[in-house]
């Protein structure tokens, strides 16, 4: 049997490579998988704990369940955003869009 | 003469009605004219209010002041014993109403009103004199662009005079002199836009200045003297008890008698500060003949009457005046050397109201030589009669102006048939002035020139004959005035000028005036001369005795008696003078008079007067200007270089720069600073926001990293 620490340096694994993918990535795509990513290794976290120390109960298992379906909720709301991103500046390339940011540097 | 003092509130009620109602009405009239000037530049055309109505008011505050003090004087002397028993040695009863004006820590100013025979006798005359001058005005001043104005100032200034005659202490007197001198500064340059007459009536009042200065340091000098004897007091009436007494002796009183008559020099225009009065004449002429009959000019003289027992000890066992001092002599002659140098002016002034200016010059110094050698009672006489002829001859030569257009004598001649009330009238003033005998100026010359001859002043035989000359020289020009203005050929502009007989109202004034002079006359003959000839005088004698003896014995010093060779000499003088002047004017002959050239030299000092002018203003100029520039160098050098420049402005420029870098440095350092500051950490913060997503999500992930790093330490630790 695969020892749990290694479904848990799974999910560290993969959780960095998603927070990489969400800090590096510029086209809003790409961030939003990358996203999904880190949601699931949080996924696989969860159920390597359950498996690990809950024998009784299965609130690993619910808790996952639940983060699919906010990964769900989250995934159809980020589309939508993007559809609504994409109209209004023609792209997604979210280094392009600083709309929060000012200007210019003012010489304060 | 002894004196005492009675409280009658009535008669002072009424006295002060004498000076309130003129006020009234002259403050009416120029608020009038105020309203006058408004309504003009708001309607953008002249507007006058009617010639009658304002003339009305005019001579209706003079007639209520004239009536009012002809009721004082009634009633007044009727408080008197005058019976011809004490007469001889009367107790003159002074009525003095006042109150504490101005307390001050020594003791009260007071204001009120002294009534003596003085001052009553004064009063009457001004009123009678000032309301036919008014009358007169409001025919001369026709068609005047500011008639309300005129009218409005000279009841002002005749109130003035009537408050500065009946107050009871030299504080308020002070102050009617001053507002004498202002109203008089106003009617002189009554025609202002003129500049001789705006310079004109500059000159009198800086001439006056000389004078009020010196009359103000007197009343201090009084006052301090009183306060040393502990009772302070301006009071007429107690200064005369205390000189009376003995207490306030006339040594003390010196130095503040001579500066108070320093006052008189300037008011009444004595030697030498008398070359404001030939000036004055730029005046509207009832304005000359105002002032130079009974109101400015006189004022100087009745002052000096009025605290005459600061120049004479008192004798009280014989009720004459003796023991001259010092200040007595220096008024003495002053007074000979104005009767002198007026007279002399007076031969060669070719204005026939300038003419008359410098006899009124002459005349003052006749009263003020009569009053420094002791005659109060002569002085007061000779005042009287002058006002009255005075105030005739201008009104007279007002209608000659009137009627010719010109005030030079050369444009004038043969209106004797033209201007018949005018001629009548003017030779009646004219006999007066000459002291043509039996005149009024006759009696009172005569009682001068007495007054001289048993005076003991340094040199009065002197100044008799000086006085006696000056007699000659005033015959001399009033022959002159009357010949070269109403007799011989017409020398004025037949074309232009029509000599027309003088109005109504003018008439009524001239002959008014002329009747006093002519009744002055009667009466004094018939009683002076009456008594003279009979030992007892005629049937308009006053208790008994002639009217110089009745005016001295309520003045209280009696001047010596009528005698047939003093009035010789004056007669022959007289005589001498109006033959000269008929030879020279009327016959044409006696020309070397004129034309030999020790008389042209003489002719061309006196034209100049005496450079007297000149050497004020040379006096004004050089001296003190050259005061003035030490002053003023010391001022830049000293004051501006050093003081100002160097320590003031030095000092607070270093004290400035000091606080600048204080401001700067510290302050606004600090203030700075801190923004600085702010702005710096700002600028650090804010390069955090730079709209990058990627870069948020990267401080979230390394702040939870932070976060979870210590949480993790903590547990474990």
């Amino acid at each position: 049997m695969i020892p749990p620490e290694w479904y848990l340096a799974l999910s560290g694994f993969l959780f960095a490579g998603g927070l990489f993918g969400v800090l590096t990535q510029k086209n809003a795509m790409r961030i939003l998988i990358s996203v999904e990513i880190m949601l699931n290794s949080a996924n696989l976290a969860f159920v390597a704990f359950n498996g690990m120390f809950g024998l009784t109960n299965f609130d690993g298992w619910i808790f996952s369940l639940m983060v699919i379906g906010v990964a769900a909720a989250e995934a159809a709301i980020g589309l939508a955003i993007f559809l609504s991103v994409y109209r209004n500046f023609g792209e997604i390339t979210v280094s392009n869009i600083f709309g929060l940011r000012e200007e210019k540097e003012a010489n304060l | 003469m002894a004196t005492e003092v009675l409280e009658n509130a009535d008669l002072i009620r009424m006295a002060w009605a004498v000076v309130i109602i003129p006020f009234i009405t002259g403050v009416v009239l120029l608020f009038m004219r105020a309203l006058e000037i408004k309504r003009s530049i708001n309607k953008d055309e002249e507007f006058k209010f009617g010639e009658n109505l304002t003339g009305a008011i005019g001579v209706a505050g003079l007639g209520g002041s004239l009536i009012a003090s002809i009721i004082v004087a009634i009633r007044y002397f009727g408080l008197q014993d005058l019976s011809s028993h004490a007469i001889e040695h009367p107790t003159i009863k002074w009525v003095v109403g006042d109150y504490e004006f101005l307390p001050t820590a020594d003791g009260p100013f007071k204001w009120g009103i002294a009534l003596s025979p003085l001052s009553i006798i004064m009063m009457v005359l001004l009123a009678i004199i000032a309301f036919a001058i008014h009358v007169y005005a409001t025919e001369y001043m026709h068609a005047d662009s500011a008639y309300t104005r005129f009218f409005g100032t000279m009841n002002f200034f005749t109130g003035s005079m009537f408050g500065f005659v009946l107050a009871s202490n030299l504080f308020m007197a002070f102050i009617f002199w001053e507002l004498l001198g202002f109203s008089s500064y106003l009617l002189i340059g009554y025609y202002w836009p003129k500049p001789s007459a705006s310079s004109a009536a500059k000159k009198a009042f800086l001439y006056n200045k000389v004078g009020d200065v010196s009359f103000m340091v007197g009343i201090a000098l009084v006052w301090t003297q009183t306060l040393n004897l502990g009772t302070p007091t301006l009071d007429y009436h107690a200064l005369y008890e205390l000189a009376h007494a003995g207490t306030l002796t006339v040594h003390d009183m010196m130095i503040p008698g001579l500066l108070i008559f320093g006052g008189a020099i300037g008011k009444s225009a004595q030697f030498p500060l008398f070359g404001w009065l030939p000036e004055a004449m730029e005046g509207p002429t009832p304005v000359s003949s105002l002032l130079h009959s009974s109101t400015m000019v006189k004022a100087g003289l009745f002052l000096t009457a009025r605290v005459f027992f600061m120049f004479y000890e008192v004798d009280d066992a014989l009720e004459v005046i003796s023991k001259p001092l010092f200040a007595a002599n220096v008024i003495a002659w002053a007074g000979t050397l104005t009767a002198l140098a007026g007279g002399l002016m007076a031969l060669t002034a070719t204005d026939i109201k300038k003419v008359l200016a410098f006899s009124t010059i002459s005349q003052l110094g006749y009263i003020g030589l009569a009053l420094g050698a002791g005659g109060l009672t002569a002085s007061f006489f000779h005042l009287i009669a002058h006002a009255t002829f005075k105030s005739l001859l201008f009104l007279g030569a007002g209608a000659v102006i009137h009627s010719v257009h010109s005030q030079e004598m050369s444009d004038m001649g043969g209106l004797k048939d033209k201007m018949k009330t005018t001629y009548r009238t003017m030779a009646i003033g004219l006999i007066g002035l000459s002291g043509f005998p039996l005149s009024s100026g006759f009696w009172s010359k005569d009682a001068v020139l007495l007054s001289m001859e048993s005076s003991q002043i340094v040199g009065h035989v002197f100044l008799y004959w000086i006085g006696v000359i000056t007699a000659t020289i005033t015959a001399f020009y009033s022959t002159k005035l009357l010949l070269l203005t109403f007799h011989g050929e017409p020398k004025y502009d037949k074309d232009h000028v029509h000599p027309a007989p003088t109005g109504k109202r003018m008439q009524f004034a001239l002959w008014l005036l002329a009747g006093l002079v002519v009744l002055e006359s009667l009466w004094w003959t018939w009683t002076i001369g009456g008594s003279f000839l009979a030992e007892a005088p005629g049937p308009f004698a006053l208790s008994g005795k002639n009217f110089e003896f009745f005016l001295g014995s309520v003045l209280g010093q009696h001047g010596g008696e009528f005698e047939i060779l003093g009035a010789l000499i004056s007669s022959l003088a007289v005589f001498l003078g109006i033959f000269l002047a008929w030879m020279l004017y009327a016959k044409h002959s006696f020309k070397f008079l004129q034309t030999n050239p020790v008389n042209k030299t003489m002719y061309q000092v006196s034209e100049r007067r005496f450079f007297l002018d000149e050497f004020i203003y040379w006096f004004a100029e050089n001296p003190i200007m050259m005061v003035g520039d030490a002053f003023q160098a010391t001022d830049k050098q000293f004051i501006d270089g050093i003081v100002i420049n160097g320590i003031v402005a030095g000092g607070s420029l270093k004290v400035a720069s000091m606080s600048d870098d204080f401001d700067q440095g510290v302050i606004d350092g600090v203030v700075n600073g801190l923004g600085n500051f702010a702005r710096n950490v700002a600028r650090q913060f804010r390069r955090l926001q730079t709209g990058q997503t990627p870069n948020y999500a990267l401080l979230m992930a390394l702040g939870l990293g932070v976060v979870l790093t210590i949480f993790t330490v903590i547990t474990f630790l």
